[in-house]
């Protein structure tokens, strides 16, 4: 009777660490999604409780904090799709010696090692550089400086786009410059750090490619590249658009998710809010989807109204 | 008379071992006052005298270190007097238990942005600043920077950063409490433990220690460490509620998943070169981070006092010249290269003996007697030797190396 209680008491303890989560969300930065098994993909927000079946999916620049069972901290700053079991493995603790082992090493190094001559090369021994040191000519296509929105490579049909860059002098006088490639250009001041412009009405701008910059009233420096930007008519963008997503019609929300995200890389911004604005209003009940959103506006500047215009 | 010589001979290996390690423990208790403070030393100093063993015991543990201490959360500090501002207006919204703030503001600065960092700063009585120990170029004295705020009407509480050492040392060691003339100095670490522990600090007090020992728990992964920029995120979406309230946040100089930068970067222990030349491996702000950890986990390490290591040298350097005496005693001219072969592996075995009670203990007995008192107790034999055979001549001394007697 005994060793039935024991026995029984065994698997119900098994049965009850079974239901533990595995992980458990401790911080989120950037877009990350998991996906319970036939559920849909939700944003990742903290204190969610991961289990092993679930899939857990990292954007570019995403990185998260997970605390196992055991109180471990992981961190996970890739980009990539895991399921949350595999990911024990993708942890696996690096080895560190134990005293007797570090002492013995430093004995062998400091007395025998035949690989300690610093003539020869090893992985020990051999000088190369560390850290990052640019030395090439960059490519300041890549370094946006204190420019946030429109993004380099940005493609619109919007005629009247809000620009927006940081805030680089005390008195908030800057020139905001904005010029096509065919040399038609446009010098505003603004007393903000956004502004919005009517392209087509400043410019008597067609479609086509343009760049802006923009300069604080006492800034001298003359090492802000200007950023490109392209301006389609809505049949180009359809047409575009239409050549990345390919559509079949009613698409579950991973699919309406990764659409955006496809649509952001290739620079449709516009095209990449206006369809998340839809995905939220028609899922309100998703709290998570909803922050994500949030964020995607955040990082494109869209935290207030210009008070320029 | 028989008798007499048959007492003297059973013992007289012994009474000479103790004669001959008093001898070897005196010179080598005159050697530590040697000053090596010339710049022909400065390759010793830094080639042996900066190499502590006690250093493997760290060496590369962070990197198997997966385990956060909870209660700390560090955070970078912003570039400019505006946003440090803002950083704190915004950190206080989440009633952490202290901010301490790893950052002197010595000189006044721009107006506006000075003005709105006074008034985070008087809004809440939970900031810890720091000061640090200069030397005036002017008068040579021993002065305490603090930040320009810092009047005499205004009550601010701050606590020194500096640490013990040049700026090229491995950071080992910091003083809890400073004493210059009538006052007493609280360091950075000491004044938040007061702030947020009063029993811990009284306990730290009572250790009564000059220079504590730093128990490293880790470098930056040991601590949720949140960059300024990943602040304004965590604050946007909700997340630093559960992070920050009721926490210790250090809000000071690091940076995170880059390149190190060298500024406010020292040598810690938990450094993987543990001898010879290596690049600095931790910021500021985390070794204080350690500090903390240390003594709000009661995890102190102790350093032993002068007299123990003397005694232990006095232990192993009596029995090792008990069995060169043995030796001498059954040849007239023992090999000395077996000597030199076993003070070897005595040294060596020693130092994993203190390695492995510093593990099990977090007790540091300095091992620096031990290994001069046995490098110089072969040579010193021979300075005994003629010391005995001149008694031998002098008083009839009776000793070992008087032949005659051994037979």
């Amino acid at each position: 009777m005994r060793y039935t209680l024991i026995l029984v008491f065994f698997i119900l303890s098994q049965q009850g660490l079974a239901q533990f989560p595995d992980y458990y969300v401790y911080l989120v930065y950037g877009r990350a999604t998991y996906e319970k098994p036939g559920k849909k993909p939700a944003a990742l927000v903290q204190k969610q409780c991961i289990f092993k079946n679930d899939i857990i999916v990292l954007k570019k620049g995403a990185k998260i904090t997970l605390v196992d069972r055991d109180t471990n901290f992981f961190i996970l700053n890739t980009p990539c799709v895991n399921k949350a079991g595999e990911l024990t493995a993708l942890f696996k603790k690096r080895k560190v010696d134990g005293i007797t082992s570090k002492y013995l090493k430093l004995l062998f190094h400091e007395l025998f090692d035949p690989n300690g001559d610093p003539e020869k090369f090893n992985e020990k021994n051999l000088v190369k550089v560390k850290g990052t040191v640019f030395r090439e000519v960059p490519d300041y296509s890549k370094f946006p400086g204190n420019k946030i929105f429109p993004e380099n490579g940005l493609k619109s049909s919007t005629g009247s786009i809000t620009f927006r860059w940081h805030k680089t002098s005390p008195v908030s006088q800057y020139s905001l410059v904005i010029y096509s490639e065919k040399n038609d250009s446009a010098v505003i001041a603004v007393k903000d750090t956004q502004r919005r412009v009517d392209i087509k009405e400043t410019l008597h701008g067609d479609p086509g490619k343009y760049y802006w910059t923009v300069k604080s009233k006492d800034d001298t420096s003359e090492n802000e590249t200007p950023v490109l930007f392209e301006i389609l008519t809505p049949a180009e963008e359809r047409k575009d658009i239409k050549k990345i997503l390919t559509f079949a019609g009613k698409e579950s929300l991973k699919t309406q998710l990764q659409q955006i995200d496809k649509l952001e890389d290739d620079g449709f911004i516009d095209a990449a809010s206006a369809r998340f604005a839809a995905v939220v209003k028609a899922n309100p009940d998703n709290e998570a989807l909803r922050k994500s959103y949030v964020l995607f506006l955040l990082s494109y500047g869209f935290e207030k109204e210009p008070a320029s215009r | 008379m028989n008798r007499f010589y048959l007492k003297k001979k059973r013992f007289h290996l012994i009474r000479e071992s103790v004669l001959a390690t008093l001898l070897t423990l005196t010179i080598t208790f005159c050697i530590s006052f040697i000053p090596i403070k010339f710049e022909f030393a400065r390759p010793i100093r830094q080639g042996f005298l900066g190499f502590d063993i006690y250093d493997l015991f760290y060496s590369g543990n962070n990197l198997n270190n997966t385990k956060h201490d909870p209660n700390i959360i560090l955070v970078e500090i912003a570039d400019d007097r505006k946003a440090i501002a803002d950083q704190i207006n915004l950190i206080q919204k989440y009633a952490p238990a202290v901010l301490g703030i790893d950052a002197v503001f010595q000189n006044k600065g721009e107006p506006l942005a000075d003005t709105k960092l006074m008034q985070a700063f008087n809004h809440s009585n939970n900031i810890i600043f720091s000061s640090e120990f200069d030397i005036n170029h002017v008068t040579g004295q021993l002065t305490l920077v603090r930040s320009f705020f810092e009047k005499k009407n205004t009550h601010y509480q701050s606590g020194f950063t500096n640490f013990w050492g040049s700026p090229v040392s491995v950071i080992r060691n910091y003083p809890p409490f400073y004493k210059v003339g009538d006052s007493t100095y609280l360091a950075f670490t000491s004044v938040i433990i007061k702030k947020i522990s009063p029993e811990k600090f009284k306990k730290l007090r009572e250790r009564n220690n000059e220079s504590e020992i730093i128990n490293y728990t880790g470098n930056l992964e040991s601590y949720t460490s949140i960059t300024k920029e990943e602040l304004q995120l965590y604050a946007a979406t909700g997340q630093l509620d559960s992070l920050l309230a009721r926490k210790i946040v250090l809000l000071g100089y690091f940076v995170k998943d880059k390149s190190l930068v060298i500024n406010d970067l020292y040598f810690s222990q938990l450094n993987e070169q543990v001898a010879g030349k290596s690049l600095p491996d931790m910021y500021g702000v985390v070794i204080h981070a350690n500090i903390l950890s240390m003594i709000l986990n009661e995890n102190y390490a102790s350093q032993s006092s002068d007299l123990l290591a003397y005694i232990c040298a006095g232990i192993i350097v009596f029995l090792f010249l008990l069995f060169m005496l043995w030796r001498y005693k059954k040849a007239k001219h023992p090999k000395h290269g077996w000597f030199l072969l076993i003070q070897s592996f005595l040294i060596l075995g020693i130092l994993f003996i203190f390695l492995l009670v510093y593990e099990w203990f977090y007790i540091k007995i300095s091992p620096l007697p031990i290994i001069i008192a046995l490098v110089l107790s072969v040579e010193l034999l021979s300075v005994y030797k003629d010391i005995a055979l001149w008694l031998h001549k002098k008083y009839g001394y009776y000793t070992v190396f008087n032949y005659r007697h051994i037979l």
